[in-house]
């Protein structure tokens, strides 16, 4: 029987799915952090900072800790900005669950319990919403709600937890065809860069750990109302990595991270490349010792897995499988259906897409760049990406109907360039921040007005310790991208490309200070071809 | 059984240029008259490249040995050096205008180039200071410099610099301003590196009877530790290069035959 995680906002009235969920919770607190299947162990497993944890009062200062808290190893295992991301943090939930279900059997609880998701779907509003269950600091008899946390401050930081749908989007994760990235590429996968080892330079993450994944964090962590999100003990537990894991929501946010992994693998586009919406049959991935998780079992034992074992969440080591992972509204062919917007003939567009099928691999070109660093603040802030004449020329030359359509002629078919812009070194004093970049807004126009010129959507979660230059990363910082294939159609078929410069507009959504030094170092324009 | 080794990506980085520009720089250095010396054969010793066996050299006809001396030092950067070079020209090449990428990769190698030289000098001094030293305390001057070196490689500030060999380059696109970025690229690079690899290359210098194995072991072992991920800057037990990608490789290497 394989076991089903259920949508939480779709749970029936009397469902004791989240009942069983706290009542498993509250035994696990209990558990000393020496235990490997205390609450505490299993929240260190993605990150710990002692000192934070003893501030905030999930710490005893006079406890022996069993590993070393700076150190990467059992604890501190999380693996972010990698092709590991999504694989590791299904183990980790996988073990999670298994040790969760063991103590519900052992309290008589159902022997199929499994972790339900919250879908944050950007097309359902009443999705967006906090689950309920988790937002009562008490119980209806008085008693203390175990999935309940102090340390949930929202947006503005009154502990509103307030999520738009352009916040959570997710039809740039259906785009991502590939699954990883080269890392002598611009990053534009799904699953993320591909790293010899876990955490390297914070510039491997995919599209699905951008967003939704780093927004929720920071609009439910959020920062306290009058604290400095630079004070960590001032900011929302899911704000962080070191605390993220101790609030019950993490694990049924990361459960529909890893929904949306499944989803993703669902998506059929025609004319896609064989690869596409595939995972990586890379040995290097799939289960080499640089990729191998360490994970707890309910007997206080550890077992060592890859990525390998956790592909079909139905074998019997997960067991598990998702109440719904469709995605729905996706064209056939999204590249006929953009030949079609670019002036390509209806009737040629279909053999146009065949041909361009079976181009050559691609090739990434620097189309502009930005002059100099852009620091982020206030209500928005202003910026613009130079663009080089030649590259620019090349790139409208692929847009161009008339030069696809000259196949007949027995031209190499070329398909359209995708354009992405890169934000690279994106520094910053805080972890927590959400800003929304838009590309080539009219001149004094409300952003809100003009949804088709978001790029999307930027957090800065896990930006700090990045920008540590005494850290690993030696104060590399984040990097991003965002696809604007779209903006940049829009401006070719306006006459508007024929430009030096492209103007790029950061809205914060979340309070963001001076005094945070978010910075955006480079802002780069890629052009994608075959 | 499948006898395909999956090796890290990142191993199969260096290009076909950079490992023939490392490949030619192996083969030229004992022509240069590395290792063919019974006396103290250093790199960049200004005396005894003229007692060297003469052939390689008369066909160059380079006259003036220290000329002669500095071009093997810098045959010897570019054998050792090239493969780590991987990563940073490959960052280089993506923020670059197509059209500027060669030019970029020269400012870049010629930047890099000039603080080897620099610290060609350095070195030089410095080995025959360890020399001197291990004379006057009657101790093999190898001693010497492998706990210099083991110090060296334990303390937190390696690490830091080590770190940032692998920091992306920061650079203007356009004009005159990408121009200086990229050789400016090259020097701090060349700095990090320097200051990453200085010790071992004491080594080399320091025992001249067997310079040639000890500096292809030395390049094998830094370019693994290239590949290894940034470390938080701590004093650490791990003092020899690569130590633990070479573990890793070897894993991986059981794992892909079984
Ligand atoms: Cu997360």
């Amino acid at each position: 029987m394989v076991r089903m995680r259920k949508d939480v906002w779709k749970l029936p009235a009397n469902d004791k799915t989240l009942f069983w969920y706290g009542q498993a919770i509250a035994v696990l607190k209990t558990r000393p952090i020496t235990d490997k299947t205390s609450w505490w162990s299993l929240a260190a497993m993605h990150g710990i900072d002692s000192q934070l944890w003893i501030d905030l009062g999930y710490l005893d200062p006079a406890v022996q800790l069993p590993f070393d808290p700076t150190k990467q190893g059992f604890w501190n295992q999380c693996q972010h900005g990698s092709w590991y991301f999504l694989p590791w943090h299904r183990a980790y939930l996988g073990a999670f669950e298994a040790i969760l279900l063991d103590v519900i059997v052992k309290k008589g609880g159902p022997a199929d319990w499994a972790l339900p998701y919250w879908n944050y779907d950007p097309t359902v509003p009443s999705a967006l919403k906090f689950p309920t269950a988790f937002a009562a600091e008490l119980l209806d008899d008085g008693s203390k709600n175990p999935l309940w946390v102090k340390e949930r401050y929202g947006r503005t930081g009154n502990g509103n937890i307030t999520i738009r749908p352009t916040d959570v989007p997710v039809k740039q994760l259906w785009r991502a065809a590939e699954f990883f990235d080269e890392p002598n590429d611009v990053p534009t996968s799904f699953g993320g860069t591909r790293t010899a080892f876990h955490h390297d330079a914070g510039a491997g993450a995919g599209k699905l750990e951008q967003t939704p994944h780093g927004p929720v964090h920071n609009l439910v962590g959020g920062t306290i109302e009058g604290g400095d999100s630079n004070v960590s003990t001032d900011n929302g537990l899911m704000s962080m990595f070191e605390t993220a894991g101790i609030d019950p929501i993490f694990w049924l946010h990361h459960s529909n991270i890893d929904r949306l992994w499944e989803s993703w693998l669902t998506v059929h586009q025609l004319q896609a490349p064989p690869d596409a919406h595939k995972n990586p049959t890379d040995l290097a991935w799939l289960d080499q010792p640089a990729g191998q998780f360490v994970m707890p079992q309910p007997d206080g034992t550890t077992f060592t897995t890859t990525a390998r074992h956790v592909l079909n969440t139905k074998d019997p080591s997960l067991n598990y499988e998702y109440q719904d992972i469709s995605v729905p509204g996706q064209p056939a062919s999204p590249l006929v259906a953009r030949l079609n917007r670019l002036g390509v003939a209806p009737a040629d567009a279909n053999t146009l897409a065949g041909a361009f099928s079976m181009a050559s691999p691609k090739t990434t070109e620097m189309v502009g760049q930005s002059a100099a660093a852009v620091r982020i603040s206030g209500a928005a802030t202003e910026a613009s990406v130079q663009l080089d004449d030649v590259a620019r020329n090349r790139l409208q030359g692929t847009l161009s109907a008339r030069s696809m359509s000259n196949l007949a002629l027995g031209a190499k078919p070329t398909p359209p360039d995708r354009v992405f812009l890169a934000l690279e070194n994106i520094t910053s004093a805080t972890d927590v921040g959400v800003f929304h970049v838009y590309v080539n807004l009219p001149k004094g126009a409300d952003p809100e007005q003009h949804p088709e010129n978001l790029a999307g959507v930027v957090s800065l979660f896990g930006a700090r310790e990045a920008s540590r230059p005494a850290g690993p990363h030696a104060g590399s910082g984040l990097t991003q991208t965002l696809e604007i294939t779209d903006i940049v159609d829009a401006m070719h078929l306006a006459g508007d490309l024929n430009t030096q410069q492209i103007d790029v507009k950061f809205v914060p959504q979340t309070p963001i200070s001076d005094n945070n030094k978010v910075d955006v170092g480079r802002m780069r324009i890629y052009r994608q071809g075959g | 059984m499948t006898w395909r080794i999956a090796l890290p990506a990142v191993t199969r980085w260096p290009s076909r240029a950079l490992l023939a520009a490392s490949l030619a720089g192996w083969v030229l250095l004992p022509l240069l008259g590395h290792g063919a010396q019974s006396s103290a054969a250093l790199c960049l010793s200004y005396p005894t490249l003229a007692d060297a066996p003469r052939g390689a050299l008369a066909a160059l006809s380079v006259a003036d040995d220290t000329m002669l001396a500095a071009l093997s030092w810098i045959v010897m950067v570019v054998a050792m050096m090239s493969p780590l070079l991987a990563q940073p020209i490959v960052q280089l090449r993506l923020r670059s205008l197509t059209r500027r990428r060669r030019r970029a990769v020269a400012l870049f190698a010629a930047g890099y180039l000039a603080i080897w030289i620099v610290a060609g000098f350095a070195l030089v001094t410095a080995s025959a200071a360890i020399t001197r030293l291990a004379e006057h305390l009657g101790w093999p001057a190898l001693a010497i410099t492998l706990t210099i070196a083991a110090i060296w490689q334990a303390a937190p500030l390696r690490q830091s610099a080590l770190n940032r060999c692998h920091r992306p380059p920061d650079l203007s696109a356009f004009g005159l301003a990408a121009d200086l970025d990229c050789f400016g690229f090259g020097l701090t690079h060349g700095v990090w590196c320097v200051v990453t690899c200085t010790p071992w290359m004491l080594l080399p210098l320091t025992t001249p009877a067997f310079h040639l194995p000890l500096m292809l072991m030395i390049s094998i072992a830094l370019l693994l530790e290239r590949i290894a991920p940034a470390r938080p800057a701590a004093w650490t037990w791990r003092i020899l290069p690569g130590q633990k990608v070479a573990g890793v490789l070897l894993r991986s290497m059981q794992w892909s035959v079984r």
